[in-house]
């Protein structure tokens, strides 16, 4: 053989090398030792808010308008990730707020609402869990912004059923947020809101999101042209970028754009429904373990997918929307096997 | 001061290059291939290995007094990391990236019939614009990369103006990645062909 073909053959055995190892790599196993807690929300009928008969009325009988009505699946989704962290050895706290014939206050019982309270109180419960612990808060509910700022609206955030008034103070901001999750002494956090507007909560660090804010102003993007095109100012955010360990939140939508109900055979939220797929479908790479990246891209994958297979008629109930994740090096697994 | 040493190389490799206008200066295109086993870590995080690739081409100026200058373009491909008793792991990440070096070379090794060897080393830097996969965040990052080479210069048909022949490296590239860091060592094989010399 002579020289030159021994070097082709030598580079080309090189090449299949170097794919085998990937490709090896895609086959290692993980067991994950350390504790896990899942904290879970889900409001489906709000204080001062009743559902009748398939009806949605505020409890004073005024006709509802469009403005916010009670959620049909917010309590499933919460119930089903509850579950789902459960059969994964998470210790879960879930506090769920579901359809009730009357949500008069006066006659409402449930206990341990969730409320913004309670999730404050709840996540004071994990203040002495060990720092390798990693703690995934869900909620599933109503979002909404205020002058920019987003808020994620638990239970006793509605509280004018008249004029459906929202009551901020009761509602949770991302500087709520960072403010409750502080108190934990661990930095692995996953958050994950299943809300309207819930992109807001979600911070690109020193990178930039391609995929819009309102998926319906720009159908396509793509993070490499962005890349490109905005090097100089990537680079100096990347020389800025402190290295401090944020929470990774995946969001069902952009700031500027509604999540959903999902349809009657999905009896959840479309972004749960297909987060709760994720678990056993979204292992990408066949490590035995689905990591929040790989849940997000096969949510975000599949919402586009079912989006585009919606009718015109479809489109009176639904519109585009997009799932998002927080930037930065790190991840965290999700689910596990 | 690492910057100094590397702006000496480049300076004074320009000022060599121009001093040395009446002696052969040779310029070469090539292509290659590495397999990479970057290793992340970050303060406070663990230190995780990946794996990943890439493919690249280059150009590069030998100029008559041993230095070199090179610039070399390409992709890259690195997958997620291994994940840690906690659950934790670090994003992979694909990238474009562009390069510079400045190197040495040295004297080359006649190897028999096969032509000769030559062996130098580069220092560079490079820039990346990136994204993590399955996500679309894009950020961009800096490195340095040290590579050691050895280059088989076989003589081709036209005789020993017309060379050309595999290569192999060594590199060892630093990224600084959004607070992050990794330390990517790999194994480059590339094919080298001689574009031309200048008198």
């Amino acid at each position: 053989m002579s020289l030159n073909r021994w070097c082709r053959v030598l580079y080309l055995g090189f090449i299949a090398g170097a794919l085998a190892l990937v490709f090896a790599s895609c086959a290692q196993k993980v067991e994950i030792t350390a504790p896990r807690y899942a904290l879970v929300y889900g409001v489906s009928t709000y204080q001062s808010m009743y559902l009748e008969s398939d009806q949605y009325y505020p409890y004073t009988s005024t006709p509802a308008p469009s403005k916010l009505i009670n959620l049909s699946y917010s309590d499933d989704d919460a119930n089903s990730i509850a579950a789902l962290m459960q059969g994964e050895g998470c210790t879960v706290y879930s506090r769920i707020k579901g359809d009730v014939i009357s949500n008069d206050p006066a006659q409402d019982s449930t206990p341990n609402k969730p409320t913004k309270a309670q999730m404050l109180a709840d996540i004071s419960r994990l203040a002495s869990i060990s720092s390798d612990a990693t703690v995934i808060l869900y909620f599933s509910g109503h979002g909404t912004t205020n002058g920019g700022t987003p808020y994620i609206v638990p239970y006793e955030g509605v509280t004018d059923a008249v004029n459906y008034s929202i009551d901020l103070s009761a509602c949770v901001s991302p500087s709520d947020l960072n403010g409750m999750l502080s108190q934990l002494p661990t930095k692995n956090l996953i958050v994950i809101f299943d809300t309207c507007y819930s992109g807001g909560f979600v911070s690109p660090g020193s990178a930039i999101d391609a995929s819009p804010q309102d998926y319906s102003s720009m159908p396509s993007f793509s993070a490499f042209s962005t890349a490109v095109a905005n090097f100089g100012s990537l680079l100096s955010a990347n020389a800025s970028a402190s290295g401090q360990k944020a929470p990774i939140v995946i969001s069902a939508a952009g700031s500027e754009e509604s999540s959903y109900d999902g349809t009657t055979a999905m009896q959840h939220g479309v972004f749960t429904y297909f987060l709760l797929q994720a678990a056993s479908k979204g292992d990408s790479n066949g490590d035995g373990v689905v990591t929040t990246t790989e849940a997000f891209a096969y949510t975000q994958k599949a919402i586009i997918s079912w989006g585009s297979s919606l009718t015109a008629a479809d489109y009176a109930n639904f519109a585009p929307f997009l799932p998002h994740i927080s930037g930065g090096t790190r991840d965290l697994v999700l689910f596990t096997d | 001061m690492r910057r100094s040493f590397l702006l000496a190389i480049f300076l004074s490799g320009i000022l060599a290059g121009a001093k040395a206008q009446d002696a052969t200066n040779e310029f070469d295109a090539d292509i290659s291939a590495s397999g990479l086993v970057p290793v992340s870590w970050a303060a406070d995080s663990p230190t995780l290995a990946h794996l990943g690739f890439d493919a690249l081409f280059g150009f590069e100026y030998d100029s008559p007094i041993s230095l070199q200058f090179r610039v070399e373009g390409g992709y890259l491909r690195v997958s997620a990391s291994y994940i840690s008793s906690d659950g934790e792991l670090y994003r992979g990440w694909e990238g474009l990236r562009i390069a510079f070096f400045g190197g040495y070379a040295f004297a080359p090794v006649p190897v028999g019939k096969l032509g000769r060897l030559d062996a130098s080393v580069l220092v560079g830097g490079a820039l990346t614009a990136a994204d993590y996969l399955d996500t679309a965040l894009a950020y961009a990052y800096p490195s340095w990369i040290l590579e050691p080479r050895l280059l088989l210069r076989i003589p081709g048909h036209g005789g020993s103006a017309s060379v050309q022949g595999p290569w192999m490296a060594i590199p060892c590239e630093l990224m600084f990645r959004a607070g992050a860091y990794s330390l990517v060592p790999g194994l480059s094989l590339g094919w080298r062909y001689r574009l031309g010399a200048i008198r």
